[in-house]
């Protein structure tokens, strides 16, 4: 036997598992921009409402005035299709995701038992992670994927053929040239179609027409396409309580790394990327991302990394729950060339950087890049990506004039303006008369937002101390910096 | 003292996406900044130049003519005309790039500069210009070549440096630079501000337009942006202070511009001479044809058209417009020879001399007309004269004809510039400020019906499409919305107006492909043309012209020929027909609201439906004309006139005045205008003119009437006629040459139903109501439809020989035409014996082969549809020796039910030949009352109506009120929507194909409607028609 699991308005269901505000709401999924907007599955609150799918999203406020519209959360998504396959897997190790919210799994060599209450118990707990589900059991894939959709919520098809003749076409798929002829000749349910003398009918529809036949007939047993739990490469562990210091995590930590490098090495991967999920007991989540800067499957190195985040990291709940995720790559793919590594040792390098952003903090270590704005010192700290690293040259912005040496934060000033120019500076780095200024240069931006700026700058010379750059921003003005004359 | 300066170097939201202003909003500010002269340069043309110009008139300042050109390496020369030669060259230079280029890139090339840089002064540029490009580049050699070659192509007295201060850090550098090479190469430097906007504010506007060209947003768009708001106009005091280390700079500009002598003003344009008459001549010939021409117009050339004729031949040629008249008759009897129905009008149909060269058909002299409203003595412009033509084919004839007579270079369409509108200005703003996009969907949905701002505020709109009012960018979007909304966003090309010129009409106004191939626009649109004095001859298509002239040859090949010049005009059942508002497919007064005047105004001649016509209009709606005139019409009010002056001028429309003639007799009759006063009055009138100049005569007329004696409260009721026609007046002379068109329809559906129905259908969409509703309504007339027949239908729809029409092929959607023809030109050789035979003789592909299928239009070819629909999925082979013998399995597929076949139909061919979808629901619809039993109900009674919405208006005139037509199998019932009810069940109404209305029925002088107070959704299941919204 074969078993499909359904999970009907996969999309809706992605969004509303974590939105228990939603519950019980006229709510619609919308197709993306892209293609062509419209709703794409609703909640029966809406349905009851006169909303239906495929209406255009203003016809359906036009029917429903309080349908909460929301678009397709692909993260969320992933995160269902994953919990729906962990599901699957737990059954039998032969799983096909057969399309999205749709797992077939072989049951084949699985004593024979009561399906419906082994269905119940499989919906059951699905339901404890919030998921509404359908089964379908049949003698072969195609058949337990079509009760699946028919199950309400578990489907056991004793007679095939019974249950194949008032099943909509549509159900079966085929492509849309085919569904509007057979449309056209008012054949809907798939009874219909096998009463059609068969080799008139490939005859004139060929060979696709063939295939729905025969998946009609529900003879076939087709090969499932088997997908590997173990291809996510990820680990989880729950904590029967919450972990209070950094040993016992350290140790959980190096057991699933333990289990991953070697899943890895069976495949001939290398993990790229690492991502630690740390469930807390608030029913939060810290996580964080790591990439790894010369992919690597050892689980020394791998485990240093992180050890020295572990080791400066404070959280204000205790985990109770840890997932370890691997990115793979190919092996050869990242391998050293000889002339290209400017580091000698890429890990040791991302060690450090670990290090120092830990002592320092996210977003205050790392490469500084400026930003694309007019904004004078706008910059944003990017960590280095050690494989971009190798072989760039970085190009310098040709600089014109006087280095400046910035204050930073810049100095508060007091500035005496005559005609608009300044003439006399007072701070804490600068004071005296100012000989001469040239500005007002003036610059200014996001206009459309809350971070709307706008500046003035001079350069100053001030009598016996240098050349300098005072500037106003929202009517204060400040000593940006000291021109590098060897003077100050 | 400050010295003068002229902003040389300005650009205009007509460089599309590169400047933010409206010329006139540039001059505007210049004036107000006391500059004497703007130079508007727009990028790769004078598009905004005659807009400066007019302004610039009007502000007293001068507009200096220059243009951005785009050069073959990417950088940008600004070029400045100094005289008509220089502005012929830049015309002929751009005409060049843009005839060879392409939409988006149409650079000139530098051999060209060289052959047309006589007459141009040259500017290096602002950072999109070559020599900043090679400097920014430290590439001093290249900016030295750069220089060496304009100076030889513009000479040396030609070319400035041009320098620019931004405020921006760095600039210096560069400006350093050009000033050393300004010293070096003894060349003058000249400063500008490089203005991309009026005023410092619209640095925003600017800023969307970038993203909008770079296809990005604010968030993303980077240093892509300005970085300061500094490129606006400058007074010459800020300019001064700015270049205070350079005052040579600035003094240049104010010698420069007085070295710029030309100005749009002598523009040099000339109308062509007719077949190269000189002047005398083509007087002569004018005088001599109109003369023949009248001769045939009237049995006897009586003295008072005897002396019309003298009158308006003397002024013509005085003006100088023979040749126009002369060229005009010349396109009139193209049109005849080449069997192309045509018709004059607008004001043309006040002259008789129009008359008599057979370019209009209604007599001036019996209908009174005054000519003064077509031409007069202190007339600046070109008289006007708009020819109706056949839309399609027909009319593109003709076009083509102009451009074979004066050359790609000679003729033109006039532009139409397509401006930021409601929907787009939002969507393009939504998009810049990173709104998401079903968002900005949504937002576009909801302006669905249009831009009715008086009762759903931008706000409330925006708050619809999901958006937080309180947001900032929410309140960015409405500030930006209300600067976007009206700029330029693309040039089009007018529906029909042409410019003509002689010699080369690329010397005037530079020309460009249209997006029609064989096509070439003008970069002015028809009032820039009109304002600079270019002749517009308008050729406009009319869909019932050319469904006239198909249902004329219709009747004569049937044998019931008919002579449109020679329809009685008394035809009793003809209005019939107009009283009783059976008027769906007739030309002007189909619509809702006309039909709903029909009933009331009980046409009884000819001038009752010129005054139909007229009277559905903004204009005589909201000057409060209309109730009154149906009032004293039906006797229920006294006729009286505002003075007993104006009997005469007012006695023809019971002393309502309804037309634009009557209100330049009245100025002349009360407030003694000449006629060059009533010219500025009939300038006023037109719709899209100021409220300035409208004031202005207003002033006047009341100082006239005021020194005549006229009393206040008289005073006061013409002034307020007066400015309702500023709304949207319409000129008698127009009323009546569309009364024509209009009671000659209506002829054709009482005497020639079959026929008209048919011209109409083959020449949709046109008019107020889908294929589907005409053919409801034919068949409530006795016609009996014919479905697509591969037998015997042609490409088109026919009338048979027992008056029933049949469908053509071409109403099978997605059937080529030529498909279509191969059917009927393969049946010309002998009928079809089977399905086997049809296939293999027309070689049609599946696709074709299912449409027809679907259709029905094998089906006598088949037992059914669906035996055909089985029989055409057999693959035939050319060659197949036994394709002619038929299947002999017996067919399994079912007939198709009744539902099944009305979907089929409407799914394939739009229509149905069957019942209408609404009788297959009539018996689940007990309590909704059919369109048809609505006569017999009483006024103030609760009912039901149920139909699909054909179609929902809301005019400007209504006060927000919406106006549904729902169309069953017995008719059409309407009903009407208070603003409230729209607004609570706006997207209900908006959306929704098929409606249930529950409201009080109201019959006022047979007039019906139903006043909505419930409106519901009917989830019927069945297909549904388009309908015609929001127009």
């Amino acid at each position: 036997m074969f078993a499909a699991i359904h999970l009907p308005d996969f999309h809706l269901q992605a969004v509303l598992r974590l939105r228990e505000e939603l519950r019980g709401k006229p709510v619609a999924i919308i197709h993306s921009a892209e293609s062509g907007g419209g709703i794409l599955e609703i909640t029966p609150e809406a349905r009851a409402a006169g909303v239906t799918e495929g209406m255009p999203d203003v016809q359906a406020l036009a029917r429903c005035p309080a349908l909460e519209i929301r678009s397709r959360q692909p993260v969320q998504e992933q995160a269902v299709a994953a919990i729906l396959l962990e599901v699957a897997h737990s059954i039998s190790p032969l799983v096909e995701a057969t399309e999205e919210g749709v797992c077939t799994v072989d049951l084949r060599g699985v004593r024979n038992r009561d399906w419906s209450d082994w269905g119940n118990e499989i919906i059951t707990r699905l339901a404890r992670v919030s998921l509404v589900s359908r089964m379908g059991v049949a003698p072969n894939p195609d058949l337990a994927w079509l009760a699946a959709w028919r199950a309400n919520p578990v489907l056991v098809v004793q007679q095939p053929e019974l249950f194949l003749r008032d099943l909509p076409i549509a159900t079966m798929r085929p492509s849309r040239a085919l569904l509007t002829i057979l449309e056209g000749w008012g054949i809907e349910t798939l009874g219909q179609l096998t009463k059609l003398p068969s080799a008139d009918l490939i005859s004139r529809l060929g060979i696709e027409a063939s295939q729905l036949c025969e998946r009609a007939a529900a003879r076939k047993i087709r090969p499932l396409r088997l997908v590997q739990l173990a291809e996510e490469f990820s680990e989880f562990l729950e904590f029967e309580c919450g972990i209070e210091t950094l040993e016992p995590l350290l140790f959980v930590l190096r057991r699933l790394l333990d289990q991953l490098t070697r899943r890895l090495d069976g495949v001939h991967r290398v993990a790229a990327r690492m991502i630690l999920q740390l469930a807390l007991e608030n029913r939060s989540d810290y996580e964080r991302d790591f990439i790894i800067p010369a992919p690597t499957c050892e689980t020394e190195v791998l485990f240093r990394i992180l050890d020295t985040h572990l080791e400066d990291l404070h959280l204000e709940q205790r985990p109770v729950g840890v997932r370890l995720t691997m990115e793979p790559i190919r092996a050869d793919h990242n391998q050293l060339r000889l002339f290209e590594n400017p580091l000698r040792d890429p890990n040791r390098f991302g060690e450090t950087m670990a290090r120092l952003i830990a002592l320092v903090g996210p977003g205050h270590a790392g490469i500084g890049c400026p930003e694309d704005t007019h904004h004078p010192d706008s910059f944003r700290i990017q960590e280095p990506c050690f494989h971009e690293l190798r072989g760039e040259t970085t190009v310098a912005v040709c600089a014109v004039g006087l280095p400046l040496r910035r204050y930073r934060p810049p100095v508060a000033a007091n500035i005496r303006q005559r005609d608009r120019s300044p003439e006399f500076v007072s701070s804490a780095v600068v004071n005296g008369p100012i000989l001469d200024a040239l500005g007002p240069y003036r610059s200014g931006g996001d206009w459309w937002d809350e971070k709307i700026w706008q500046r003035e700058e001079w350069d100053v010379e001030v009598a016996r101390a240098g050349l300098y750059r005072i500037c106003r921003q929202e009517n204060e003005w400040s000593v940006e910096g000291c021109y590098d004359t060897g003077l100050c | 003292m400050t010295p003068a300066y002229v902003e040389l170097h300005a650009r205009s939201a007509f460089s599309f996406l590169r400047g933010a202003s409206h010329p006139e909003k540039l001059v505007e500010e210049a004036a107000a900044l006391n500059l004497p002269a703007l130079a508007v340069c727009d990028r790769d043309g004078v598009y905004g130049t005659a807009r400066a110009h007019k302004a610039a008139r009007e502000a007293g300042i001068k507009a200096i003519v220059g243009a951005e050109l785009t050069l073959e390496d990417g950088s940008v020369l600004p070029v400045l005309v100094a005289t008509r030669k220089g502005y012929q060259n830049l015309c002929q230079l751009i005409t060049r790039a843009k005839l060879r280029g392409t939409k988006h890139s149409a650079p000139v090339q530098w051999a060209e500069l060289e052959e047309y840089a006589g007459g141009l002064v040259a500017l290096t540029g602002d950072e999109e210009g070559a020599l900043r490009r090679f400097l920014e580049r430290d590439d001093s050699a290249a900016a030295d070549h750069f220089l060496k070659k304009i100076t030889n192509t513009f000479g040396n007295e030609n070319v400035f440096i041009e320098i620019q201060r931004h405020r921006r850090r760095g600039e210096e550098m560069i400006n350093d630079c050009l000033v050393d090479l300004a010293a070096v190469k003894n060349l003058p430097l000249l400063a500008t501000n490089g203005v991309l906007h009026a005023t410092r504010s619209e640095r925003e506007v600017l800023d969307v337009l970038t993203c909008v060209r770079q296809h990005t947003h604010l968030d993303a768009a980077g240093k892509k942006l300005t970085v300061n708001a500094e490129r606006h106009l400058k007074s010459a005091a800020e300019m001064t202070e700015l270049f205070r280390d350079q005052p040579e700079a600035i003094t240049n500009t104010a010698r420069l511009a007085e070295r710029l002598e030309f100005s749009l003003e002598n523009l040099g344009y000339e109308f062509p001479s007719y077949q190269g008459m000189s002047r005398g001549e083509m007087d002569v010939f004018l005088r001599k044809v109109t003369l023949a021409g009248a001769r045939s117009r009237y049995s006897h050339l009586s003295q008072r058209v005897h002396a019309q004729l003298k009158r308006e031949l003397d002024l013509i040629v005085k003006l100088g417009f023979s040749g126009y008249f002369l060229i005009v008759w010349d396109l009139v009897n193209f049109c005849t020879e080449s069997n192309i129905l045509c018709q004059g009008r607008g004001s043309a149909a006040n002259s008789v001399v129009c008359y008599s060269l057979g370019i209009t058909a209604c007599d001036p002299i019996a209908c009174n007309l005054l000519f003064e409203r077509f031409l007069s003595e202190g007339r600046k412009s070109w008289p006007d004269i708009d020819i109706d033509l056949p839309s399609g084919e027909r009319r593109e004839r003709v076009i083509q004809e102009v451009y074979q007579r004066y050359g790609k270079h000679g003729a033109a369409m006039t532009a139409n510039v397509i401006t930021y509108r409601g929907k787009s200005a939002m969507r393009e703003i939504g998009k810049a400020l990173n709104f998401p996009p079903d968002v900005i969907d949504r937002f576009s949905r909801l302006f669905a019906s249009g831009d009715f701002r008086h009762t759903l505020e931008l706000e409330d709109q925006i708050t619809r499409a999901g958006l937080s009012i309180d947001q900032p960018r929410s309140r960015t979007a409405m500030r930006l919305y209300q600067s976007i909304y009206g700029l330029p966003r693309h040039l089009g090309q007018h529906s029909g107006g042409m410019i003509i010129c002689q010699g080369k009409l690329d010397t005037v106004v530079p020309l460009e492909n249209a997006s029609m191939p064989g096509r070439v626009v003008a970069q002015w649109d028809k009032d820039d043309c009109e304002d600079m004095g270019i002749i517009k001859v308008d050729l406009l298509g009319l869909g019932m012209m050319a469904a006239m002239q198909d249902s004329l040859e219709l009747c004569a090949a049937r044998g019931r020929p008919v002579d449109l010049a020679a329809i009685p005009k008394d035809d009793a059942a003809t209005y019939d027909l107009m009283c009783r508002a059976d008027t769906i497919g007739v030309f002007q007064i189909e619509s809702r609201a006309q039909m709903a005047t029909l009933p009331r105004m009980l046409p009884k001649k000819f001038y009752d439906v010129v005054v139909e016509v007229a009277i559905i209009r903004p204009g005589p709606i909201q000057g409060d004309m209309l109730h009154p005139y149906l009032e004293r019409r039906a006797g229920r009010q006294p006729v009286t006139y505002f003075d007993e002056r104006l009997r005469p001028v007012l006695e023809r429309t019971l002393g309502v005045p309804l037309f634009q003639e009557q209100l330049l007799k009245i100025s002349m009759v009360m407030a003694d205008f000449t006629g060059s006063e009533a010219e500025e009055l009939r300038r006023a009138l037109s719709f899209h003119r100021s409220q300035e100049k409208m004031n202005k005569v207003c002033v006047k007329l009341r100082a006239g009437m005021e020194r005549n004696g006229i009393l206040p409260e008289v005073i006061e009721s013409v002034t307020k006629a007066v400015q309702s026609f500023a709304v949207y007046g319409f000129p008698e002379s127009h009323a009546i040459s569309f009364a024509l068109i209009a009671y000659a329809s209506c002829w054709m559906k009482v005497h020639r139903t079959p026929e008209f129905l048919t011209g109409l259908l083959n020449n949709q969409p046109m008019g107020f109501y889908s294929s589907a509703t005409l053919l409801e309504d034919a068949r409530r007339h006795g016609v009996r439809i014919r479905p697509v027949l591969v037998l015997t239908s042609e490409w088109l729809c026919t009338v048979n020989e027992d008056d029933s029409v049949r469908l053509g092929l071409c109403f099978v959607k997605g059937l080529a035409s030529e498909d279509g023809r191969r059917i009927v030109s393969e049946r010309g050789r002998g009928e079809f014996v089977s399905l086997a035979e049809f296939q293999l003789r027309t070689g049609l592909g599946k696709i074709p082969l299912r449409l027809l299928a679907k259709a029905g239009a094998l089906n006598g070819l088949a037992e059914h549809r669906r035996d055909a629909q089985w029989k055409v999925e057999v693959t035939r082979e050319q060659d197949d020796l036994f394709a002619e013998l038929e299947d002999e399995t017996p067919l399994p597929l079912a007939r198709m039910k009744a539902a099944e076949r009305l979907q089929a139909d409407f799914d394939s061919t739009g229509v149905t030949t069957g019942p209408h979808p609404m009788a297959l629901l009539r018996d689940s619809l007990p309590d909704i009352w059919r369109a048809s039993d609505l006569p017999s109900a009483k006024t103030g009674t609760l009912l039901r109506i149920a139909g699909q919405v054909v179609c929902r208006q809301r005019p400007g005139t209504a006060k927000g009120f919406v106006f549904l037509s729902l169309e069953d199998e017995t008719g059409i019932a309407n009903a009407i929507v208070t603003p409230q009810l729209f607004e609570h069940l706006r997207l209900t109404i908006s959306e929704e194909p098929v409606l249930m209305i529950e409201g009080v029925l109201q019959n006022h002088e047979n007039v019906i409607h139903v006043k909505a107070c419930k409106i519901e959704p009917l989830r019927t299941g069945l297909p549904v028609q388009l309908s015609h919204d929001f127009h």
